[in-house]
C-alpha cells in the first residue's frame, strides 16, 4: 500500500506544477517526473524502461518497413516481458526494485499495442514526446489500466485546466483508497475472519468457503481500489483513461464477467488475440481458450496461472455452448434465473481462485474435496 | 451525491455534508493504514 500512497502524493505535487507551466512543457514535465520517481525508487527498472522506450523510437525511425519495425518492437517488448516474468533478471534488481519491474507487464502490453496499431496504420498524428509521455505516464505505469494510445493523444491535444475533472480525480482517489484500504484490507482481510470465526469453527466446509470468499472479495476491492486511484491520478493531469471494473460480481455469466473485470486487459486480448485468432481459424472456441491462456500468462508464467486461464476459457466455451441450448431457453422463462446465474458465476470465479491461492496441487485438491463434500 | 442532497437541503448544506463525508472517509482511510496487509498483492503482477 505504501507504494500507492507515495505515487499518489507525488502525482498530487506534480499535477500542481503541471498546470502552472506552459502547455508545451507539460508532456516533458510528466516524463521527467516519472523518470525521476523511477530512478529514485527503482534505478534498474528506470534504466530498462528508458532503454526500451528509446529503442522502440529508433526502430520505428530507422526501419523503413512498418511490418519489420512493428515485429521488432513486439519482439523487444515480449522479450523484456518474458525475461522478467521468468525471473531471469531478478538478480540485477536492487531490493527496492522488488515492486517496480512489475509495472513492466502493463508497460510491455502498451508497447505491443503501439507496435500493432503502427503496423495497421491506425495511430493518430503524434511526435516523440507523445510517445514517451504515453509509455512514461506515472499514474498508470505500475498498476494499469492498460490505456490506449489514440485516446491518450486526443487528451493531450485537448488538454486544458478543468476544475471539474480535477475534483473528480481527487474524489476518485479518495474512493479508491476507501475501497482498497478500508473495505478490501481492513474490513475484509482483517475483520471478516474475526467476525466469522465462531461460524467457521463449527464446520470445515464453512471455514474453507469463508476463506475463499474473503480472498475473492479482497482481491476485487483491493485491485478495483488501486485502479480507481490510478484513474483518479490520471484525471489530475487531464487524461481520461479507460475504466477497469464495472461491478464484475453482478455478471450473470462468465463471458460477461470478463467484460466487467480488468476491462483494459480483457479488451486488449480481445482485440489482439481473440479477434485475429478467431478470424484465422474460424473457430471461436480456439480464440477463447488462447485468449484466456494469454490472460493467465500475463499474470505469471506458471502452471497455476495456465490452469486458471484454461479453467476460465473452458467456462466461457461451455457458456457459449449452453446459452443456445434448449435447457437455457427453458430456464430463461423462470423469474429467478438471472440471480441463479449471478450466484453460479460468482462461485465459478471464487473456485478458480483456488488455483492461484493455494500453494500446491495437493492443497487445491484438498480445498475442492472439502467444498464438494468429498473429504 | 450533490444532486441527491439538493432534493432535501440548500446548496450550502449539501456542500457541507459532502465535505463532512469526504473528511470521514479520509479519517477512516488513515485509520485503516495501520491494518496489516493481507495475502493478496495485485501490484506483484
Amino acid at each position: 500500500m505504501q507504494e500507492l500512497i507515495n505515487i499518489t502524493t507525488y502525482c498530487l505535487l506534480l499535477s500542481a506544477i503541471f498546470w502552472l507551466i506552459p502547455k508545451g512543457w507539460r508532456g516533458w514535465l510528466l516524463v521527467a517526473g516519472t523518470a525521476l520517481f523511477m530512478f529514485y525508487n527503482a534505478p534498474a527498472s528506470g534504466i530498462i524502461l528508458a532503454l526500451s522506450t528509446v529503442g522502440t523510437y529508433w526502430i520505428f525511425r530507422l526501419l523503413p518497413s512498418a511490418g519489420w519495425a512493428s515485429m521488432l518492437v513486439i519482439a523487444q517488448a515480449l522479450g523484456g516481458f518474458l525475461l522478467f516474468k521468468m525471473g531471469w533478471l531478478q538478480h540485477i534488481a536492487s531490493p527496492l526494485d522488488r515492486f517496480m519491474p512489475l509495472g513492466l507487464s502493463y508497460y510491455a502490453f502498451r508497447q505491443i499495442h503501439y507496435g500493432l496499431e503502427y503496423y495497421k496504420g491506425r495511430l493518430p498524428r503524434h511526435d516523440f514526446s507523445d510517445f514517451v509521455a504515453y509509455l512514461f505516464f506515472l499514474p498508470t505505469l505500475l498498476i494499469g489500466p492498460i490505456h490506449r494510445f489514440p485516446q491518450f493523444v486526443r487528451d493531450r491535444f485537448r488538454q486544458r485546466w478543468d476544475p471539474a475533472l480535477f475534483s473528480l480525480g481527487l474524489q476518485r482517489i479518495l474512493y479508491g483508497f476507501s475501497k482498497a484500504l478500508l473495505i478490501g484490507n481492513l474490513l475484509i482481510t482483517n475483520y471478516f475472519p474475526q467476525w466469522t470465526a465462531p461460524i467457521a469453527d463449527s464446520s470445515l466446509w464453512l471455514a474453507t468457503y469463508l476463506h475463499m470468499l474473503e480472498y475473492t472479495l479482497s482481491a476485487y476491492f483491493i485491485f478495483a481500489g488501486f485502479s480507481d486511484v490510478a484513474i483518479g491520478c490520471s484525471y489530475l493531469f487531464g487524461h481520461r483513461v479507460m475504466e477497469n471494473f464495472n461491478a464484475p460480481f453482478l455478471a450473470d455469466n462468465i463471458n460477461e464477467f470478463w467484460n466487467r473485470w480488468h476491462i483494459s486487459l480483457s479488451s486488449w486480448v480481445k482485440d489482439y488475440v481473440f479477434v485475429p485468432l478467431s478470424s484465422l481459424t474460424r473457430q471461436p472456441i480456439i480464440g477463447i481458450l488462447a485468449t484466456m491462456l494469454v490472460i493467465g500468462l500475463w499474470h505469471e508464467i506458471s502452471w497455476r496461472y495456465i490452469v486458471w486461464g484454461g479453467f476460465h476459457g473452458l467456462g466461457i466455451a461451455v457458456w457459449h455452448l449452453y446459452k443456445d441450448s434448449e435447457l437455457a431457453k427453458k430456464l430463461s422463462g423462470w423469474s429467478g434465473y438471472r440471480y441463479a446465474y449471478i450466484f453460479l458465476t460468482f462461485h465459478f470465479v471464487m473456485l478458480s481462485f483456488t488455483f492461484i491461492r493455494e500453494g500446491s496441487w495437493t492443497a487445491v485438491a484438498r480445498v475442492w474435496a472439502i467444498l464438494f463434500g468429498l473429504n | 451525491m450533490y444532486q441527491f442532497l439538493r432534493r432535501f437541503c440548500s446548496p450550502l448544506l449539501a456542500n457541507c455534508l459532502i465535505l463532512i463525508w469526504y473528511i470521514l472517509l479520509l479519517c477512516a482511510c488513515l485509520y485503516a493504514l495501520d491494518a496489516p496487509a493481507g495475502e493478496f498483492r495485485y501490484t506483484e503482477f
